[in-house]
């Protein structure tokens, strides 16, 4: 998915009817109880998503960045605004389940389970709730598929404290492909890895987006990973959190090792990291 | 203050509050509606009050036989206090020794763990034939529930006490060694703490066993206390008088677990005490 | 010869050097037992090796029947205390209400010294008969010539001593199900809600299993202690099982036999307690079983 097409679709930003994921005037107060003390997470979020972008949330530790994702995944509910997903509010009924993966910063592999049946487990689920419909071959060839992909070829079978750390990270990934959600949010997926693991899997997740065309809502505390995945970089500020930058990244794609080392790229991780030296 | 994505249980969607209150509530509730439906139950299905004995039959029972269980209490308590005392400090005192020494305790280890594994209970006859044979006349079969509560008590506080002085990281392991530290000093400023834990854990199971120990004694060899009363029972089939035994014994024991509880919570402040005991 | 290229072998070496610290302290064992027993020299004090197994031999058959009995009782006890445990667990673990409305009288029945317990069982069953399962002929008539069948029955029964071993056996396995069910880690929580998981799902496919390390470790202790409940239920009902015989030994002061008799309950329960655990690793998913 290149950046030329994101630029393509109509300037104004604000048209929730256009875009994938979209914020409206989202708070989030914590502990609205009286007698507790209410903790402001986010404040008056505005926030579109186009279909088929890769933006990147950055900020502080608790700045509410996981607040935000948890709110576009419909774990949470905003105390006001709204949050929708293809025009759909997620907390309604409407919502379609399959629309939505998210993956999180520790594997979610279940221990007693295969690989191939953990990567079978969201479509199990789904089915039996009726959100998804297709027989469970195509999903088994389609697992096959992405294990292929994602480079687990031939551990299926394997169980995952048999892999390492990465790999299961592969495994938490290839859940959240199964049912082909249109968009993917990302909580620090490679924040448990070791640095050139993290390299590694920053370049297939990006090919796995240039053959899928998904929108993805990536989080992460590496301003460098940010730069060097996303089309936009959206950076929060600490609590309460609101929007204080929004970083068009026009880095040309496919992105490269070298693109790290570019002038541009320098510039941009520049830009980003002096957000955080003024709020030290 | 709500945290992201609590539930108290499952994915329900109506969940009472966890607040202490609540809690404490449902306990009362819990404790009266099961005496009320015990009270009159048996009397809806008709069943004999001789067999199935109501609360407040159980009650009149107890009123009856008050003063002969209050001097049955004396011996088993204190045979089975005895038993756990010895099998506290002496569960300390060997832990600490075969700690200090890797090659003695890898050597001992699977007879520790073979002898708590099989049924020791099945030994009361043997220790009951041995004490007959002591020559000291003042000593008499009574000894032998004594050294039951022990013999049943020791080995799982025991074993306790050898975990907990065991647990020390590798990193604190070689702060020690860097320090030059003696296996004294090792044992008193580390891993006695350390143990803590561990030997209370130990000390709410030990204390139910010594009660095992000392009421399985009074069983077999028919000598004066609370076990050999409820033994009595049978004979009569008077299931009142059992139960009543059992209550005022639960209630004793109960006791004894809940101050050993408080005084875990009020000694050991880095880690959560529980009534039951802690996590394997 | 090179085990390296024969899986089979090389497993099977691996698991007899797996044995032999067990086979060395059992060896050890004897020796002490026997070095003992020399020491004292006196077999009214400390039955010695050859003395015991003699008096073994002498009442074989009734050793047998009896043996068989007990374990019998013991299989239905430790089934009964698995199956409740486990079923009461999850119950209680995912209904709140039901959760803080048991917990004081949970608490209160696990700090029973269970023996007083055991005169209500008996009495109960004494009074209503048992409830038979099942009947069969034990071993020991096909293994002893003068063990008419009718001697050698064995059933499987729920009676007082079973079910007391039951309530003895129950405590770890319910108590870990709970725990278990209740350490579900956030993350499956929130992969639950994304995937819209109901909450039979979430049992279901997320927190029983995450239960199952904890059960299958508990079931160790319910396997040790559903023999201890059956134990200390036949040393007060009376005539049952190898528990009466070791009493019965005691009151004729037969030492050998006394001796004898221990020692055929510690190797019946150690085998009884490995065929549980082998049970478990064969059940559970791999990893599972310490």
């Amino acid at each position: 998915m290149s950046s030329e097409t994101a630029t393509e679709t109509p300037a104004d930003a604000t048209t929730s009817g256009d875009s994938m994921i979209s914020f409206s005037g989202v708070d989030k107060i914590y502990g609205t109880d009286a007698a507790e003390e209410s903790v402001h997470a986010l404040t008056d979020v505005d926030l579109d998503v186009e279909p088929g972008e890769f933006v990147s949330v950055v900020g502080p530790s608790g700045c509410g960045k996981t607040t935000l994702l948890h709110m576009a995944a419909g774990i949470l509910e905003p105390t006001n605004g709204s949050v929708k997903i293809d025009g759909v509010d997620v907390n309604g009924p409407e919502h379609e389940r399959n629309k939505l993966g998210l993956v999180f910063q520790h594997p979610v592999a279940l221990q007693w389970r295969t690989v191939r049946k953990n990567v079978m487990l969201p479509v199990q689920i789904l089915k039996e709730n009726g959100e998804i419909e297709g027989d469970m071959d195509h999903y088994r060839e389609r697992a096959e598929d992405l294990l292929s992909l994602v480079g687990l070829e031939g551990f299926g079978d394997s169980y995952p404290n048999e892999l390492s750390g990465g790999m299961q990270q592969r495994v938490t990934i290839t859940q959240s492909l199964i049912y082909e959600p249109s968009v993917l949010l990302m909580d620090e997926p490679f924040g448990s890895l070791d640095a050139m693991t993290k390299d590694e899997l920053n370049l297939e997740l990006l090919r796995i987006w240039n053959e899928t065309e998904k929108t993805i809502l990536f989080i992460t505390h590496d301003l460098d990973e940010a730069v060097f995945l996303s089309d936009r970089v959206i950076v929060l500020s600490p609590r309460p959190g609101e929007i204080v930058d929004d970083i068009e990244i026009d880095l040309p794609r496919p992105r490269t090792e070298d693109t790290r080392g570019s002038e541009r790229f320098i510039e941009l991780s520049a830009e980003i990291h002096r957000h955080f030296k003024s709020h030290v | 203050m709500e945290k992201i994505g609590e539930r108290t249980s499952g994915v329900g969607r109506i969940t009472p509050a966890n607040t202490k209150r609540t809690r404490w509530t449902l306990s009362v509730i819990g404790v009266v509606s099961w005496l009320l439906l015990w009270q009159f139950v048996p009397r809806l299905l008709g069943l004999q009050a001789r067999y199935f004995p109501t609360p407040v039959d159980v009650y009149d029972e107890l009123a009856r036989i008050w003063e002969p269980v209050l001097k049955a209490i004396p011996p088993t308590l204190q045979a089975a206090i005895v038993g756990f005392l010895l099998s506290l400090v002496l569960s300390i005192a060997i832990g600490a020794i075969l700690v200090s020494n890797e090659a003695i305790l890898e050597a001992l280890m699977p007879f520790i763990v073979g002898v708590n594994t099989v049924p020791r209970i099945a030994m009361t006859p043997l220790i009951i034939y041995w004490v007959g044979f002591i020559p000291v006349t003042w000593i008499d079969l009574w000894l032998a529930n004594y050294v039951m509560a022990l013999w049943v008590a020791f080995f799982p506080m025991l074993i306790a006490a050898i975990d907990g002085f065991r647990d020390i990281d590798e990193d604190t392991k070689n702060m020690l060694e860097v320090y030059g530290a003696t296996e004294w000093q090792a044992f008193k400023y580390v891993r006695f703490k350390n143990g803590l834990p561990f030997i209370f854990d130990g000390m709410k199971i030990g204390f139910i066993l010594a009660m095992v120990g000392a009421v399985v004694g009074e069983f077999v060899s028919n000598t004066f206390g609370v076990g050999s009363m409820a033994a009595s029972a049978i004979s009569r089939t008077s299931v009142s008088r059992a139960i009543s035994i059992v209550l005022v014994l639960g209630f004793i024991s109960a006791t004894v677990v809940f101050v050993i509880y408080v005084a875990e919570s009020r000694l050991i402040f880095w880690r959560d005490s529980s009534v039951m005991g802690g996590e394997p | 010869m090179s085990f390296a290229s024969n899986p089979r072998l090389a497993r099977l070496e691996q698991w007899v050097r797996k044995r032999i610290p067990t086979v060395i302290a059992g060896i050890a064992f004897l020796v002490l037992w026997e070095g003992l027993a020399r020491v004292i020299g006196s077999n009214r004090i400390f039955a010695s090796l050859e003395y015991t197994w003699s008096s073994l031999l002498e009442q074989q058959d009734t050793v047998f029947i009896r043996i068989t009995e007990t374990f019998t009782s013991v299989v239905v006890a430790f089934v009964l205390a698995s199956i409740f445990g486990i079923l009461l667990g999850v119950l209680i673990a995912e209904i709140f209400t039901f959760r803080q409305m048991s917990m004081p009288l949970v608490i209160f029945g696990y700090s029973i010294p269970h023996p007083v317990l055991a005169p209500v069982f008996v009495i109960w069953f004494l009074v209503f008969g048992d409830v038979v399962l099942l009947t069969f002929t034990g071993p020991s008539a096909y293994l002893f010539g003068d063990v008419a069948a009718n001697q050698a029955q064995q059933s499987f029964a729920i009676n007082g001593v079973t079910t007391f071993g039951a309530w003895v056996g129950f405590f770890p396995v319910f108590i870990s199900t709970i725990t278990g069910m209740n350490s579900l880690e956030e993350r499956y929580r929130h992969l639950g809600q994304v995937l819209g998981a109901t909450r039979w799902q979430m049992v279901k496919y997320f927190r029983f299993y995450r239960a199952l390390p904890n059960i299958a470790s508990s079931l160790k202790s319910t396997a040790q202690l559903s023999i201890v409940g059956v134990i200390v239920a036949e040393f007060v009902a009376s005539g049952a099982g190898i528990g009466y015989q070791i009493v019965l030994a005691w009151k004729t002061a037969e030492l050998g036999y006394m001796f004898g008799v221990i020692t055929v309950i510690m190797v019946g329960s150690y085998v009884f307690f490995q065929m549980v655990v082998w049970i478990i690793k064969k059940l559970t998913p791999p990893g599972t079983v310490s």
